[in-house]
C-alpha cells in the first residue's frame, strides 16, 4: 500500500475512535506519515 | 471556446477535496497545480488526465511578486491551449494566492470564461477546531506584517486572527525575531493575560490540529511555525446604542445579544 492509499483509507478515521486504533496500530503508516510531516514546507514560507 | 477552474485542495491532505472539485480536476483537459503536499501531487497526477506541477515557476525567482506575475502569465497562455483548464492550490484558492486571482479576472475581463469553486481555507479549519462563531462579535483577520506596517486598528470586541506571524518582518525564510513588536502593538488593545492561540490545522487525516493556548505575555516564549497562525478571542461586548436601535426601529427586548465571552477587557 502506497502512503497516498494510507492516507486516503485513514480519511474520517480521527473521528471513529476503533479505526483510529487500527491505525494506530500501523506503525509503518504513522512512520511515513511523521517524515512526510517533517518535511511539509508551507508555500508562503519561501516567499513570506 | 475555453474555460479556466481554479479550485482548492483544502488543508487536510485528500481528505479535503470536494467532490465538486475532484470532478473538475478528472474532466479538464489540463490540471495545473501548485500544492506543498507530495502525497497530493500524486494524487492530481492519478486523478487528471493531464496535469503538470506549477513548482518551477514559483521557485525561479527570489522576487514573490515576480513569480506570481510569471504564474498568472503561465495560466493564461495555457488556458488559451486548451479547451478547459483546472488550475488547483493548496487550501482556498484566493486566500493568500492572489496569482489564480489575477489570472481569472484578466481572462474574464477580455470576455473569456474563468470560475473560481470553494474550498477549505486554514480559516474554515481554525472555526471548527477552536468552535468560534465568526458571526458573533465579529472577525477581523489580517497578516501580522500588514497590521504593524500600516498600523491597522484592531476591533478587541471581534474575533482576531493574525496570519502569517512566523514571517512577521522578514523578506525570506527565515523566522521572525520580532515577536516582541507584535506583542507590543497588541498590548494596546489587550492586557497582558488576555488569552491568545497558537494554531496549526491537521494537515493528515488522524493527525490533530496544534491548538495551544497561552496569554499574551508569553507569545513571545511560544514556538511558532511557518504554518501558525494566532487567534485572539474578543473582549466582552460593548453597550447597545439605544439611537440606532430607535432608528432601526428594533426593540431590544426581542434583539438577541452576543454571547459575553469569559474575557478580561483592557
Amino acid at each position: 500500500m502506497t502512503l497516498l492509499e494510507a492516507i486516503e483509507q485513514a480519511i474520517g478515521a480521527e473521528y471513529f475512535n476503533n479505526e483510529m486504533n487500527l491505525l494506530s496500530a500501523d506503525m509503518q503508516y504513522n512512520d511515513i506519515l511523521q517524515a512526510s510531516t517533517n518535511k511539509i514546507v508551507s508555500l508562503n514560507e519561501t516567499f513570506p | 471556446m475555453h474555460k479556466l477552474f481554479v479550485v482548492g485542495s483544502g488543508i487536510k491532505t485528500v481528505a479535503h477535496i470536494t467532490e465538486e472539485t475532484r470532478r473538475v480536476i478528472q474532466n479538464a483537459d489540463k490540471v495545473l497545480y501548485l500544492v506543498n503536499e507530495n502525497n497530493l501531487k500524486r494524487w492530481i497526477a492519478r486523478e487528471a488526465k493531464d496535469s503538470e506541477s506549477l513548482d518551477a515557476i514559483y521557485f525561479s525567482s527570489n522576487k514573490r511578486i515576480d513569480t506570481y506575475h510569471q504564474i498568472t502569465t503561465y495560466i493564461v497562455n495555457q488556458y488559451k491551449k486548451v479547451t478547459s483548464l483546472c488550475v488547483v492550490f493548496y487550501g482556498h484558492p484566493t486566500v493568500f494566492a492572489d496569482s489564480a486571482l489575477k489570472a481569472v479576472k484578466l481572462i474574464n475581463s477580455t470576455g473569456g470564461d474563468a470560475v473560481v469553486l470553494p474550498a477549505i481555507s486554514s480559516m474554515d479549519c481554525l472555526f471548527s477546531d477552536l468552535q468560534i462563531d465568526p458571526g458573533d462579535q465579529g472577525f477581523f483577520s489580517i497578516d501580522a506584517t500588514e497590521l504593524l506596517i500600516y498600523v491597522r486598528p484592531i476591533d478587541a470586541r471581534s474575533h482576531v486572527v493574525l496570519w502569517q506571524i512566523s514571517s512577521l518582518g522578514t523578506y525570506d525564510s527565515t523566522y521572525t525575531q520580532k515577536v516582541n513588536v507584535l506583542v507590543d502593538y497588541l498590548k494596546k488593545y489587550y492586557i497582558e493575560d488576555h488569552p491568545i492561540c497558537i494554531y496549526e490545522a491537521a494537515l493528515y487525516p488522524t493527525q490533530k490540529p496544534r491548538i495551544e493556548w497561552t496569554t499574551l505575555i508569553y507569545l513571545i516564549s511560544t514556538k511558532i511555525s511557518s504554518i501558525s497562525s494566532l487567534y485572539i478571542p474578543p473582549i466582552p461586548q460593548g453597550k447597545i446604542s439605544s439611537k440606532y436601535l430607535t432608528l432601526l426601529g428594533m426593540d431590544i427586548g426581542n434583539f438577541q445579544l452576543s454571547s459575553q465571552p469569559d474575557t478580561p477587557s483592557k
